[in-house]
């Protein structure tokens, strides 16, 4: 909740709500091979023919269970017509499915042996029989034409005649002041809901007009009530998580922010990130068309422990937030906002972030913090990720340095790795810890860069670059005091 | 069908936009008051008025187009009046009737769209009727081809035919159409079936009750049914009620152009009448063509003054042929700008196929005209003034060609008068190669002085005259840069001493 991920998961499937999604997202893999698989999968669907052939093939197949969804609502002529419509479109995407993974030739376990699946069922002839049968009484349909008479209170349906079309000829009357150049954009009108009672009748008495093509449908219908192979739908469930990481991705994407599959490490090794950031923040500055600030990291094996300081507002939480991200969603198998990223996936993320005092609560609020950390602390092991976001800020300057080292000293004995935000530079200082610090800008020290920099913590540049703003430096003063 | 009487060739341009600066335009050139007059209130009028005033025709041909036109109009009064009128009433009739921009239920559309057609046929017919007895009293191409249509494609025969074919939609038989099978088995592609012309194919029709068919019944007191059968005829004349929307659509866009044409002449028939009536001279201009750089004229005077005193104002007359850069300089409040403003209110007059304020007025044809005034300080300015200066010149820099006119006013004055010089004869000497009419009221006698002493055929120096005991006669005539402002003079003439 810390680090906002209800909210990217909510982003991400947004559009789709379908809950085994969301608890996919919710759900961390603990097993290297898990993540393997899905990042192979990704790493498929970076190639563009493949993306393209798999959006394909989602989309055309949501779009016959569209059609075949409210099939038992229906009217009769009208669900068996339903049906019938959506065959074409389930053969043809898994056709062409099909064909662009022969020609593509994916290299994930996954994708290639969903491709060898297709093509047996492709060439069955089950499958191609389904699908000419299906044709043929759609042209059949297609050709039937007839004529009503409404008058009120009744409809008169008989076979159509050879009429003249009232709209050309009004058309023609009045060709000679229509400009050739704003071509009609004919506003259709479309009727809300369904079919109704009256409609369905005389969808009746059509069928009595042409009971062949009728007949056909009906027995289509019977013959193939549930058509769709069972191994195709749920591919076509499974491949919605890679989809919709995907498309949301791409929004990042097209205004130059990168993604990549990180490099995972089974055990702990070192923490590399580049051009990374906050996805929760990134996807809010899009909407209002702000600037993203990325940041690198780079930690060896040896360093589990880093303080962030820095100004206020400077983007030290952004940054915290944005590695136990890269963690999480790496840990899902997903790719991770950045260049490129080089991690060891948690077998647990721990966040301590400063809480409003809770007045059920009984304990205070330092007793509160301590109370956190130690749980967390209980259960953290060597492959953990702690980030905890300025803790003890309810107690004396000395004191919180003081707990704080203390808590650190115990975290590093346990190896586990530490992203810890705080407004203490001391903690910086403590042997073994690396400080990374939340810059300004040289020109303008009043304006915040927001990017993180590796470097010890100097809690006075900003106030020292201002006083050079205004040439109140100690030199400054000298020198204009002195003249 | 395309209307005559603004193009010669009835073809608007694309671009209707104003030019870019036509605000400056208005506002330095003080054209606010000449469109007033041409609106009498009307704000239609002021809109086509404005528009057509800063939009200057390309070639001589089209002014003189517009101009036998104008003629016409000012010769048959009444007669334009009255058929503007009644194109008006029909516009604003139909404005007021129809409601159907929005409206999704196509029997209501049909319905509107029906009454809007009969409307402007109505309209039509009227015009028909005042024109009936004046058909010779039009001598102009233009109200030729006016003529020509009305006789020809809107004819009463044609008339006839419509009127005939909007009774018909009153489906008096019932509504009568042709089905397919879309998705689902929804009813698509309706085509809405016309009565059988009498007399044809008669013997191969069935008659109606032996061929193969089938009827539904609503059963009484089936609402929902009811309203299924209003909804499947909706859906039914649908598809018409589009062809027939658009039809109406394009039948007002004609009816609206004439309207649009007609107004802008309406709108200077308005400012001839208050001009002449309170002894104004106005005269057609005669565009040049010698290739010569042609400007020449007589009693040319500031139109928008001459409204607003209601009496006679000073006039200037020179010849100017063959200069490119004309500059003013002398005594403040002496006539500078009015006489910059009637330069430019006259060209673009003229431009527009207008008579200009002036006994006599020859000009070549400029490809588009940009007014450069000093400005006062504007309360809301985040920029400093010379600032402001160079980035409104920077911008009609950005939009001038070859051919163009400025008309530059005290400009680039608001730094000191090296630097403005400067400035002003980079600026000026660039437009001159690139072919553009530069007129130049300054104050900066050191950059009048340079191109005093570098002596150029092409330009032409002018200044407020004075009289002998040093009083203005706000007359602009020939004569060589002097040093002074004469603002001394201002200030004894205010302050008394």
């Amino acid at each position: 909740m810390d680090l906002n991920l209800d909210y990217i998961v909510s982003s991400i499937t947004g559009k789709r709500r379908e809950e085994y999604l969301e608890k996919l997202y919710l759900t961390p893999l603990r097993s290297f091979e898990n993540i393997r698989f899905r990042q192979d999968v990704f790493r498929d669907l970076q190639r563009e023919e493949i993306l393209k052939a798999t959006r394909e093939f989602s989309w055309e197949m949501s779009r016959v269970k569209r059609y075949l969804s409210g099939i038992g609502r229906l009217y009769r002529y009208q669900a068996e017509r339903w049906l019938l419509d959506s065959v074409p479109i389930y053969c043809d995407c898994v056709t062409r499915f099909c064909k662009a993974l022969r020609t593509s030739r994916p290299e994930s376990e996954g994708l290639a042996s969903f491709s060898r699946y297709l093509e047996q069922y492709v060439s069955s002839d089950s499958f191609q029989n389904l699908r000419k049968q299906a044709e043929r009484i759609i042209t059949d349909l297609d050709g039937v034409r007839f004529k009503m008479v409404i008058s009120p209170g009744k409809i008169r349906v008989s076979r159509c005649q050879n009429e003249p079309d009232l709209g050309q000829e009004i058309r023609e009357l009045f060709s000679r002041f229509s400009s050739p150049k704003d071509q009609q954009i004919s506003r259709k009108y479309t009727r809300s809901g369904g079919m109704s009672h009256v409609e369905a009748a005389v969808l009746g008495m059509v069928a009595k007009l042409f009971p062949e093509p009728f007949d056909e449908m009906i027995s289509f219908f019977e013959k193939n009530r549930n058509y769709i192979d069972e191994g195709i739908e749920d591919f076509h469930r499974g491949i919605q998580f890679y989809l919709s990481y995907i498309d949301f991705t791409d929004k990042f994407r097209n205004s130059g922010l990168s993604f990549c599959i990180p490099f995972i490490h089974e055990n702990r090794c070192e923490t590399v990130l580049r051009e990374s950031f906050d996805l929760a923040l990134a996807h809010n500055l899009l909407k209002t068309g702000g600037k993203v600030v990325t940041n690198d990291l780079s930690l060896n094996s040896g360093e589990s422990i880093a303080v962030v300081t820095g100004p206020n507002h400077g983007g030290k939480t952004t940054f915290a937030k944005s590695v136990g991200q890269v963690h999480y969603l790496a840990s899902l198998g997903l790719p991770v906002p950045g260049k490129s990223a080089s991690i060891s996936v948690p077998d647990n993320i721990f966040t301590h972030f400063e809480r409003e005092e809770n007045i059920d609560n009984l304990r205070g609020k330092l007793e509160d913090d301590l109370f956190r950390i130690h749980q967390i602390m209980e259960k953290a092991t060597s492959r953990s990720l702690i980030i905890i976001n300025e803790m003890l800020s309810s107690t004396t300057l000395k004191d919180s340095l003081m707990l704080g080292k203390k808590i650190l000293e115990r975290i590093r004995e346990k190896g586990t790795l530490c992203f810890y935000v705080t407004f203490i530079d001391e903690l910086a200082e403590i042997e073994g810890v690396v400080s990374l610090v939340g810059s300004v800008s040289p020109e303008d020290p009043e304006v915040r860069t927001f990017r993180i920099e590796r470097r010890p913590a100097d809690g006075l540049a900003y106030a020292m670059a201002l006083a050079r703003k205004y040439s109140l430096t100690h030199d400054d003063i000298i020198r204009r005091v002195g003249s | 069908m395309k209307t005559f009487l603004m193009f010669k060739e009835g073809v608007w341009p694309e671009n209707q936009d104003k030019p870019w600066g036509s605000d400056f335009l208005k506002q330095d050139l003080e054209l606010a008051k000449i469109i007033d007059t041409m609106a009498d209130g009307d704000a239609f009028l002021r809109t086509v008025c404005e528009n057509t005033l800063l939009f200057p025709l390309k070639g001589p041909e089209e002014i003189i187009y517009r101009q036998d036109i104008l003629k016409d109009c000012i010769s048959n009064e009444p007669l334009i009046r009255n058929i503007y009128d009644i194109v008006v009433k029909c516009v604003e009739k139909e404005r007021r009737e129809s409601f159907w921009f929005g409206q999704t239920n196509p029997e209501l559309v049909l319905y509107e769209s029906v009454k809007i057609l009969r409307i402007i046929v109505d309209g039509f017919r009227q015009i028909h009727k005042a024109l009936s007895d004046s058909m010779n009293a039009f001598t102009s191409s233009g109200f030729r081809k006016f003529l020509e249509q009305l006789n020809g494609d809107l004819n009463d025969s044609y008339l006839k035919k419509i009127e005939d074919k909007l009774e018909s939609l009153s489906f008096p038989h019932g509504v009568s159409v042709c089905v397919g099978l879309g998705p689902g088995n929804a009813s698509t592609g309706h085509i809405l079936l016309g009565p059988v012309p009498h007399g044809r194919g008669v013997g191969q029709i069935i008659p109606l009750g032996r061929e193969k068919h089938f009827t539904y019944n609503l059963p009484s007191r089936d609402e929902a049914g009811a309203q299924a059968i209003a909804d499947i005829r909706s859906e039914s004349v649908s598809g018409i009620v589009g062809i027939l929307r658009e039809s109406a659509e394009d039948v007002l866009l004609f009816l609206k152009k004439i309207r649009e044409e007609l107004a802008f002449y309406v709108g200077c028939l308005n400012l001839y009448r208050t001009v002449t009536e309170s002894g104004g001279k106005l005269c057609f201009p005669v565009p040049d063509n010698s290739g010569h750089g042609g400007l020449k004229f007589e009693g040319l005077y500031e139109l928008s003054l001459r409204i607003s005193s209601g009496s006679e104002v000073v006039s200037n007359s020179m010849d100017a042929t063959g200069k490119e850069l004309i500059i003013i300089t002398g005594a403040n409040r002496g006539g500078k700008s009015t006489f910059l403003r009637s330069l430019g209110q006259a060209q673009l007059m003229f431009q527009c196929g207008m008579y200009v304020p002036a006994e006599s007025y020859t000009s070549d044809l400029r490809t588009s005209l940009f007014a450069h005034f000093k400005r006062e300080e504007d309360r809301g300015m985040t920029m400093g003034k010379l600032d402001e200066e160079l980035a409104r010149m920077s911008s009609i820099v950005q939009h001038l060609s070859r051919g163009s006119m400025v008309l530059f006013n005290e400009s680039f004055s608001s730094t000191n008068t090296g630097e403005g010089s400067e400035i002003s004869r980079n600026i000026v000497s660039a437009l001159l190669e690139i072919g553009v009419r530069v007129f130049f009221v300054t104050h900066n006698y050191d950059f009048a002085s340079r191109y005093q002493e570098s002596y150029d055929s092409r330009t032409l120096f002018l200044k407020a005259e004075r009289s002998e005991d040093g009083t203005r006669t706000y007359r602009i005539i020939e004569g060589e840069p002097s040093d002074t402002g004469h603002s001394i003079d201002l200030y004894e003439k205010i302050f008394g001493e």
